[in-house]
């Protein structure tokens, strides 16, 4: 098992393929198994890929605090000067995607581009609709055997998110090779009760409205359409000067886990060529690039939502 | 070609699992009927983990992303030790068969 002694705790990480370096980060509670069995076997034929777990998580030391999208920034930029890796495309899924965008904005030169999985944003927010979020009625009868109902989650999240974290933890597992299983694990647990994680991760800590505007690295949104990170990627594509939002139809928060498949199909040109395909208003490769470029101009975000 | 022995291979698998969690607190005997996310508590990244200390220990990349991925398609409850060794025998033998 790969690990190396960076700021102070020793990350875990794995290493497959060749080619550019493509970067993996998973979100909140959850570690690099998320890539494992799909995402990291498509994409290593033709990429470097490098998947980490975050500080607290997997197999990486966890420590009180450092949770922050600034803080993780520091340590994937920490791992990246280890492992000699000058540039990488970004893949971050839910709390990953603000670490790449934290990155992007503090050392634009390092990244390439920067891929944000059903990302919910610190400041942004106001634009999350959960009162709206049609899983509700996918998943109100289930929620509610756990006693999750909306006033209770609404409420609850607005006091301490760690509450509704714990909550979940009676939730057997929905996807993976432990479904069906408690969620709650002995490192969960740990990482929920002795760190700040919680409080931190859902911190603006620099990244704000104002400095999101300022990243030019190419970025594409990638959004559920029953997501109540949604609105937060059409917004993204309106106001970065050079995002896409692709919305993948029929899905939510976790298509990485139920239709990985749809995803990687969406992204390979992207990675393939960040700049070329974010100029590309249809999100295909090669004609019309130009004209592209000059209708986003003219028409910000207008153009750059895909269903 | 001489078939690869099954039981210097599973205790080569139960070496590599006791290795792997140090601080696991499953005291029963393994067997090939134990399981290792109901009996030994492993979590997703623990079996990754496997998968890369197998890598290690037999020094050649398997197809264990797959093999993951196959007992979730069958909505297998769990993976057991006979499950893994299964794996191991057949995914070792064809590597040897490709290398001869």
């Amino acid at each position: 098992m790969a690990k190396v002694l960076l700021n102070g705790i020793n990350v875990h990480y794995q290493i497959k393929g060749e080619g550019p370096d493509v970067v993996l980060i998973h979100g909140v509670t959850s570690t690099l198994a998320i890539w494992y069995t799909k995402v990291i076997p498509a994409l290593a034929p033709d990429y470097r890929v490098i998947a980490y777990d975050l500080r607290g998580h997997g197999y990486t030391d966890l420590t009180p605090s450092g949770y922050t999208s600034r803080d993780m920034a520091v340590d994937l930029l920490a791992l990246m000067d280890h492992l000699g890796i000058e540039q990488a495309r970004l893949v971050g899924h839910s709390f990953g995607g603000s670490i790449g965008l934290h990155l992007a904005l503090l050392h634009p030169d390092r990244v390439a581009g920067v891929v944000l999985s059903d990302t919910g944003i610190a400041c942004l927010r106001h634009l999350r609709t959960i009162r709206d979020w049609p899983g509700w009625d996918l998943y109100r009868e289930q929620l509610a055997q756990y006693g999750i109902t909306y006033d209770w989650f609404v409420d609850a999240e607005n006091r301490d998110v760690s509450e509704v974290i714990r909550k979940s933890f009676e939730i057997p597992q929905q996807f993976g090779p432990r479904k069906g299983s408690m969620r709650a694990t002995p490192r969960l647990r740990k990482l929920v009760d002795e760190t700040n994680v919680s409080g931190e991760f859902r911190q603006i800590a620099g990244l704000t409205e104002e400095r999101l505007t300022e990243i030019s690295t190419p970025v594409v949104a990638v959004y559920g359409e029953t997501s109540p990170y949604k609105e937060m990627g059409v917004h993204l594509a309106n106001v970065m000067p050079n995002c896409r939002c692709e919305i993948l139809s029929g899905t939510g928060h976790f298509y990485l886990l139920l239709s990985p498949e749809l995803f990687l199909e969406r992204i390979r040109g992207f990675l393939r060529d960040p700049a070329g395909f974010i100029a590309d208003r249809n999100g295909s490769d090669g004609e019309n690039r130009e004209a592209a470029r000059q209708v986003d101009s003219a028409q910000p975000g207008q153009q750059r939502c895909r269903s | 070609m001489k078939e690869l022995d099954r039981l210097a291979l599973r205790n080569d698998l139960l070496t590599i699992l006791t290795e792997l969690r140090e601080d696991w607190e499953y005291s029963d005997e393994i067997t090939e009927q134990t399981g290792i996310f109901g009996d030994l508590g492993f979590e997703s990244i623990d079996a990754v983990a496997l998968g890369s200390a197998i890598e290690e220990h037999f020094d050649q990349s398997l197809p264990f992303a797959e093999f993951l991925t196959k007992a979730g398609e069958r909505q297998a409850k769990d993976i057991t030790v006979r499950d893994l060794l299964d794996f191991l025998m057949v995914s070792l033998n064809r590597s040897k068969e490709r290398r001869s």
